[in-house]
């Protein structure tokens, strides 16, 4: 990649727009320390999502969450096995790029088989 | 149309994925580190990434207390295993608790080749050989 190139690939542009789909409540696996089905967070980002704030409430147990992106039946992890831990809500911030209109769900997995977590997420936007 | 300027931590132009080292699945928990043999000294370089697969461009360190309170020192470092060195130096976080009570999630903009080794070690102020866990995620793009 060229200087110019480079340079430009560091053009920053702040989000102008907030999107809260609202509460989900995802369940582990079946399994202690494997992975649940997928729980949809939003069925499609309205602008770029240029990072996300993340809350994981999982009380008593110790677990690990996958976010991911795609159609149901195929979502591709995008951020794997974010902990959550036992008597905290985790609050994440994590500026990584989603195009939008993107479907976004979240999975995850904990020390107790069958365990229900609270997940918020904001996703922090712009065109 | 958004007002462009020079933030960091926003870039429009790179296709990003992450990476994430140190969770271990098999007990839904994170890599545990033992600090120094001594209050207040380093312990052990424990690996966390063998490789990192692109650039990145950031990392959020993710540190846990389990079981002892204490105000813990942890260094982030590069390179080959017994060569290591220091890329983010104290991480400092405390809490009392017990059992894996609460996660710190630091985030760090900061540069990292690709197929670099990652690995980590900490301190406790006043505690010898205590034990922390720790992992990281690093968001990466091609550039």
């Amino acid at each position: 990649m060229g200087d110019l190139e480079n340079l430009l690939s560091y053009t920053y542009t702040a989000p102008d727009y907030v999107e809260n789909p609202g509460l989900v409540y995802p369940t582990s696996g079946a399994s202690a320390n494997t992975k649940g089905s997928w729980t949809q967070i939003i069925a499609s980002t309205t602008k770029k999502v240029v990072a996300l704030s993340a809350l994981i409430d999982m009380y008593g147990v110790n677990s690990l969450w996958d976010i991911g992106t795609g159609t149901a039946g195929s979502e591709v992890v995008l951020i794997a096995n974010v902990p959550g831990t036992q008597y905290a809500m985790e609050l994440y911030h994590i500026p990584i790029l989603i195009p939008a209109g993107t479907r976004v769900a979240v999975r995850g997995q904990a020390s107790t088989a069958s365990s229900t977590a609270l997940v918020a997420v904001n996703f922090l936007e712009n065109d | 149309m958004p007002s462009i300027h020079r933030w960091p931590g926003w870039p429009q132009n790179a296709t990003q994925t992450s990476e994430s080292f140190g969770q271990v699945t098999g007990t839904s928990t994170m890599t545990v580190i033992t600090t120094g043999s001594s209050s207040g000294t380093k312990g052990s370089w424990v690996q966390l990434a063998a490789s990192t697969s692109k650039r990145t461009t950031r990392i959020i360190v993710l540190i846990g207390i389990e079981s002892v309170s204490d105000i813990f020192q942890i260094d982030i470092g590069t390179g080959a295993s017994g060569s290591e060195v220091v890329l983010l130096p104290n991480i400092s976080v405390g809490y009392v608790g017990s059992t894996l009570s609460a996660i710190h999630p630091m985030l760090y903009e900061i540069l990292i080749p690709a197929s670099t080794r990652i690995a980590a070690r900490a301190a406790a102020l006043n505690n010898a050989s205590a034990t922390v866990q720790v992992s990281i995620i690093t968001i990466e793009d091609d550039a």
